[in-house]
């Protein structure tokens, strides 16, 4: 199950759509509508065990990134090969919270 | 006896007299010093009144250079590493994908493309510094010329879409007083409406007509499209991104913030609308005043 959203507020309505929840989420912080930060509480409300991997240039929110409950936070520009990394590494964390 | 006594009252007379004298110029002299002193006052609180004015002044315009560089930081930070990243990913799914001649040629595209944004966005900054850092001159312009030449370049750049740009105008004769930058301004508003629209034919109807708002006679620019529309709350924000605190405020890059102040130095206002009032996906209406000289 996967998706593309133009924003945020279109990412939280994605995300309710699905009846099988997608597991990590890729999520920019300066959108329309809604924010990375906006819509990351959301969805967090909607299920609490999908990994968002926050992918931003904005380094200021970094830290309300984390608070909020994102699972890391990547300063763009990164290699495919760290995103790539950061994916598995979440993977690993959704499948290790959701066997406990 | 008596005039003995009297004399002698006389004598005391004249000595209080005479220290009442000596009191009294004492006294002028101290009323001089203290109104000196006052003057003195006086004018160490205009020197003071006026150096915290000029002060207030320094604090307003070191407010201004801070929010500009934070402005600048912003855009170098998020903007730039934005662009970087794009073309960081693009040369390594080229590097991925070289067997692939196709797909090559697909994401170098793309990187193109980006560079290409890099180098509008540098010379956007170049035009915000130069409206901002001293006052640009304006001379009369005939403004129908200038639109077309905008509409024509606009359909030169976008010929793999189907576009139908419409000009319908009160007078070819009409003026404003303006520069080069009313180019950017058309410009930035044709391509906005070609960017943010999914429908099949891209239709835009430019309408010029005039309208007095306070005494002051002004063209009244209409750009009505087809495209995805702007909802209400950000119809305000996409003007936004600029020297506000608003960073989250995405607009549409720093188009349309530059748009707004050069309008602005024109003396004039820009606003959006819903092309079909009260349905904000049916498209936008971009309104433009200016000032219309004869």
């Amino acid at each position: 199950m996967a998706g593309i959203a133009e924003n945020g507020e279109e990412a939280i309505n994605m995300f309710k759509s699905f009846s099988n929840k997608p597991k990590i989420i890729l999520m920019d912080h300066r959108m329309p509508e809604k924010t990375g930060i906006e819509a990351t509480k959301e969805i967090l409300q909607i299920d609490k065990r999908v990994k968002i991997i926050f992918l931003s240039a904005d380094v200021s929110i970094k830290e309300e990134a984390y608070a909020i409950g994102a699972f890391s936070f990547s300063e763009k520009p990164f290699t495919i090969k760290y995103l790539i990394n950061e994916i598995n590494k979440a993977l690993e964390c959704y499948k290790f919270s959701s066997s406990n | 006896m008596l005039n003995e006594e009297n004399k002698d009252n006389m004598e005391d007379l004249y000595e209080i007299k005479a220290r009442l004298k000596q009191e009294i110029a004492k006294r002028i002299q101290l009323e001089n010093e203290l109104n000196i002193a006052l003057d003195e006052l006086n004018l160490s609180n205009t020197e003071y009144l006026f150096a915290i004015r000029k002060l207030e002044g320094y604090k307003d315009s070191l407010n201004t250079a801070y929010n500009r560089a934070e402005f600048y930081k912003d855009l170098c930070s998020h903007d730039i590493n934005n662009i970087l990243q794009a073309i960081l990913s693009g040369m390594q799914l080229c590097e991925m994908n070289l067997d692939d001649p196709h797909e090559i040629k697909s994401i170098i595209k793309i990187i193109t493309d980006q560079v290409i944004r890099g180098a509008n966005l540098i010379s956007n900054i170049r035009k915000l510094s130069q409206i901002e850092g001293t006052k640009i001159s304006l001379k009369r312009t005939k403004i129908r010329n200038i639109l077309k030449k905008s509409v024509d370049y606009i359909k030169k750049s976008y010929t793999d879409k189907k576009i139908n740009i419409k000009v319908d105008s009160v007078s070819e004769q009409l003026y404003i007083q303006a520069n080069e930058l009313i180019s950017d301004v058309f410009e930035n508003i044709l391509i906005n409406a070609i960017k943010h629209n999914k429908s099949a034919i891209l239709e835009i109807e430019v309408m010029i007509s005039r309208e007095q708002k306070l005494g002051v006679n002004y063209l009244r620019f209409e750009f009505q499209d087809n495209g995805l529309g702007i909802s209400d709350p950000r119809k305000e924000k996409i003007f936004q991104r600029g020297y506000s605190k608003n960073k989250t405020a995405q607009g549409m890059g720093l188009g349309l913030s530059l748009v707004k102040k050069i309008i602005e130095n024109y003396k004039g206002e820009i606003w959006v609308e819903d092309r079909v009032i009260g349905d904000y996906s049916k498209g936008s209406n971009f309104v433009l005043l200016i000032p219309e000289v004869n």
